[in-house]
């Protein structure tokens, strides 16, 4: 039954695609909800992650390999810390810059900026060629799930999305620093006047959201191919995701990050050249109704 | 209710924004005149260089006039200009149609897509409309680039010819050239009456206080609409000039690197004057153009791009308001008159800072 | 020694607007009472100290150190709570989380027991989100959120707005408690009722001026002063 084999499959991959965003939109809300800034370089840090990954764990396995084969999967491992490290670095470039700037609009206007910068390093290193990162095999051994054979690298996309989700929600709801973090939210010149240092928050939540985004490009590169332009791509549907849920609140953009990633598996598989026109429609349908999404509170607060 | 306040309201406005005009008529006569006699000294190089600017320029002004005068800062506004590219490129290129059709038909569909555009975006403000003008600009470059079909995707369409005008062929650069220079010109004087009329004057009451010119009984929101509408007409009309020069139209039209652009340009300009707009569009070409040349000469690496962003990163941390805003004096006169004629001075002030005079912040 | 708040004339703008046109005064223990009607800019007065708003010229100090346009978390390091106008509660934090996030940030007698024990009705609703919370008990939350910081001023911006009598009454009585405790107070506010219940001494402003410092009896006694200055009287 190929047609049977065919929906589950693109189910599967909507969910693989939606957690993959999930960890990818959750950093980007996260800076949004606490600063009211629009990251417009989030897209471009993905891909610097994911170049970075790629590259650290070239030249990892090739030395680790050489010495003890079987541990060539530690390669992969790196690049994936490598991309953290290296999305938490540009999100601390950024603060520094975004400090001195009064205003969300400049602010947010600042980093779009960057975002062309880090676009055209990375076409200037990397070149324009599509990449993907290799997995080890640890997390690559098919499985089968409802009677069909499933890469299990995309399973693990999941359980890493799941993993995020926690981390994050035992971080927002159960430590001080998430407590602070709400709190800021809520009404940031209260949290300062309350003795909070509220630049190094900013810092922390920033470089967080940049070593998620950095982490989620090696994750993602791992199985979808990247190259110039997702950057831009990865912006845009990042952006649907937290329009889509409403932005700043996380478990908004997982509900979003579940349907913008169904419905971009349906649309691709179902009516190819029409799955932008649904998305599109989508975010319009939520907008037309909740001008603040499906979670977000009341929007006119900038 | 209302009415009589806000007849006096408007003439009042619009006798004190008449004053001083004159002056800055003659110097707009005398630079018209400059650059229509300039392809008789200039080479094509520089006549390209100053068409592609005045192009951008125009799509500069769009943003401007969103920005400066409805305090709507959009990022949407290349979406317009490649809507009517495309209409441009598939009609007249794909399906044979007259350019006598496809440049009207062009312009209205850019319009019209504004409109769409607008009836999402200017319920918010501030932020959210920026976010919704992104979110909408990257639908339509979604829509270019997967409906291969109609737009031919990725590679978008190409071999678009140029009309003739009066017998000269818009192809080449001269001709290209004056119409470029009399379509900015005139829009520039068109968007300049229209913002001296009542409505023009309504529109930048409402910009600077969106509650009081709501309890004065003004449609905030359907002006805000116009304001986006005729954004729309702008950046089309750059649509059309810019498919007749680049002879290309594609999604990139579209992505993060044009908006950029238009951006950056009105900020060189300052987003608070339109001619701004046109001078940074100009000046912003150039510069691109410089930077590329030596990036070349000096690294041999056509990576232009890295830098540009970092300029444009270095505009927006020291100008935001544009390095040229010109337009802060009549913008004082204004909001002194819209203080005297709405009652006193806000409050306490201490929560409700009303505008601090520069548009970008402004929400 | 220096006093505890010292205002050395102090401007502040709003974009073209000369919201405070030389303001100086010492505070120096005790309960002191800006009193003024609105728009006079009693609160940017406190935002400024506060470092809320950029202050143009002069300056403030707190014990002789100045503090002019410092950050606000500086200002409250330096033991300055801030009671905002409009409370700013954090609706989507729970009673305790408003405390606890603030627990052992700072040294002194204020820890969260001793901040139910001065708010009994707070410690009962500590698990409800503080935007479920009624005014009154917002305006509880916000002082006790204050306290929590440790400070050896608070300055509390109209904490009787937009709160019945009934409720005032209650929180007069927890004010003087405070101020028996020892707490230096810098009270805004335009409820004569409760200035005159609770300061030791009353500041007028007017239009970004202080026109006088007198002691709460002489304004009481003198319904033509409090129109005057006020616009308001007892009665009202």
């Amino acid at each position: 039954m190929p047609s049977y084999f065919q929906f589950v499959l693109t189910l599967m991959n909507g969910l693989t695609y939606g957690a993959l965003l999930f960890a990818i939109a959750s950093g980007f809300t996260l800076v949004f909800g606490l600063m009211r800034v629009l990251n417009l370089s989030h897209g471009a840090i993905y891909l610097l992650g994911a170049y970075v990954g790629y590259t650290v764990s070239r030249t990892v396995t090739d030395w680790v390999t050489a010495w003890l084969p079987a541990l060539g999967g530690v390669g992969w491992v790196a690049g994936v810390c490598g991309a953290g490290l290296a999305g938490a670095l540009i999100a601390l470039v950024l603060q520094r810059l975004i400090r001195g700037v009064d205003g969300e609009l400049p602010q947010t206007l600042l980093t779009l900026g960057l975002a062309i910068t880090i676009g055209d390093l990375c076409l200037w290193i990397w070149g324009g060629l599509p990449l993907t990162l290799e997995p080890p095999e640890a997390v690559s051994q098919a499985v089968r799930i409802a009677g069909i054979p499933y890469p299990g690298y995309r399973v693990f996309v999941i359980a890493f999305a799941l993993f995020i989700g926690v981390a994050l929600y035992l971080l927002l709801f159960r430590s001080q620093l998430g407590r602070i973090i709400r709190a800021g939210v809520d009404n940031r010149e209260m949290v300062a006047a309350t003795g909070v240092d509220i630049d190094r928050l900013f810092l922390k939540v920033f470089m967080l959201g940049g070593a998620l985004t950095g982490v989620s490009g090696a994750i993602g590169g791992s199985y979808l191919a990247f190259q110039p332009g997702t950057d831009f791509e990865i912006l845009t549907i990042a952006l649907f995701v937290v329009v889509i849920g409403g932005l700043g609140s996380l478990l908004g953009s997982a509900v979003g990050a579940v349907i913008v990633g169904l419905i971009d598996s349906f649309g691709r598989a179902y009516f190819s050249e029409l799955s932008m026109f649904l998305l599109s429609g989508t975010v319009i349908l939520v907008l037309a109704f909740r001008t603040q999404g499906l979670f977000g509170r009341s929007v006119e607060r900038g | 209710m209302h009415t009589e306040i806000r007849t006096s309201l408007n003439e009042r406005l619009a006798d004190t924004a008449r004053r001083g005009n004159r002056r800055d008529v003659t110097t707009a006569a005398v630079l018209m005149a400059l650059a229509v006699l300039y392809p008789l000294l200039g080479t094509t190089f520089q006549l390209q260089l100053l068409t592609s600017g005045l192009i951008t320029g125009m799509v500069a002004m769009s943003f401007s006039l969103l920005a400066g005068f409805g305090g709507m800062v959009s990022l949407a506004q290349m979406a317009f200009y490649g809507m009517a590219a495309y209409v441009v490129g598939i009609g007249g290129h794909d399906m044979g149609l007259p350019a006598l059709l496809t440049v009207p038909l062009a312009v209205l569909s850019a319009a019209v897509l504004a409109g769409l555009f607008g009836l999402i975006a200017v319920r918010s403000s501030g932020i959210y409309f920026l976010i919704m003008t992104l979110a909408l600009l990257q639908m339509f470059f979604g829509v270019a680039m997967q409906w291969q079909s109609v737009t031919g995707g990725y590679n978008g369409v190409a071999g678009i010819q140029a009309p003739e005008v009066a017998g000269f062929s818009l192809g080449d650069a001269a001709p290209l050239y004056l119409v470029t220079v009399i379509v900015a010109a005139a829009s520039y004087l068109g968007l300049r009456w229209l913002l001296r009329t009542p409505f023009g004057l309504t529109l930048q009451g409402i910009r600077d206080r969106p509650e009081r010119m709501r309890a004065l009984g003004f449609r905030v929101q359907l002006h805000r609409w116009l304001l986006m509408v005729l954004s729309g007409v702008i950046a089309g009309l750059a649509g059309v000039l810019g498919v007749y020069y680049h002879g290309v139209v594609s999604p990139d039209v579209a992505g993060l690197t044009a908006s950029l652009i238009v951006v950056l340009s009105a900020l060189v300009g300052g987003v608070s004057s339109l001619v701004g707009g046109l001078i940074g569009g100009i000046l912003v070409t150039v510069l691109i153009s410089v930077v590329s040349y030596l990036m070349q000469q000096w690294f041999g690496t056509s990576h232009y791009w890295t830098v540009v962003g970092l300029i444009f990163v270095v505009v927006v941390k020291n100008f935001p308001n544009g390095i040229f805003g010109v337009d802060a004096r009549t913008r004082r006169v204004l909001e002194r008159v819209l203080t005297r004629w709405t009652g006193a001075g806000s409050g306490d002030g201490a929560r409700a800072p009303a505008g601090n005079g520069t548009s970008p912040q402004t929400r | 020694m220096s006093a505890l708040l010292s205002i050395d004339d102090l401007h502040v703008y709003y974009a073209s607007a000369h919201v405070l046109q030389g303001v100086s005064f010492e505070h120096d223990g005790g309960v002191l009472c800006l009193l003024g009607r609105n728009g006079m800019g009693k609160t940017t007065l406190a935002r400024s100290i506060m470092g809320l708003v950029p202050v143009s010229d002069g300056e403030v100090r707190v014990r002789g150190d100045a503090v002019t346009n410092h950050a606000p978390h500086r200002v409250a390091a330096r033991g300055v709570g801030y009671v905002p106008q409009g409370r700013d509660i954090y609706p989507s934090l729970t009673v305790d989380e408003h405390l606890r996030m603030l627990a052992g940030r700072t040294e002194g007698e204020w820890t969260m027991p001793r901040v139910y024990e001065l708010f009994p009705r707070l410690e009962e609703r500590r698990t409800v989100h503080a935007g479920h919370l009624s005014g009154g008990e917002q305006q509880m939350l916000a002082i006790a959120r204050a306290l929590m910081t440790n400070p050896s001023l608070m300055i509390m911006d109209e904490p009787s707005e937009g709160l019945a009598p009934v409720i005032v009454e209650p929180l007069i009585e927890k004010l003087r408690t405070l101020a028996a405790s020892g707490m230096a107070i810098l009270l805004i506010e335009q409820n004569l009722r409760m200035a005159t219940a609770v300061a030791d001494e009353l500041l007028i402003m007017v239009s970004g001026r202080l026109e006088a410092r007198i002691p709460p009896r002489e304004l009481e006694a003198d319904s033509a002063l409090q129109q005057q200055l006020l616009g308001v009287t007892m009665n009202d």
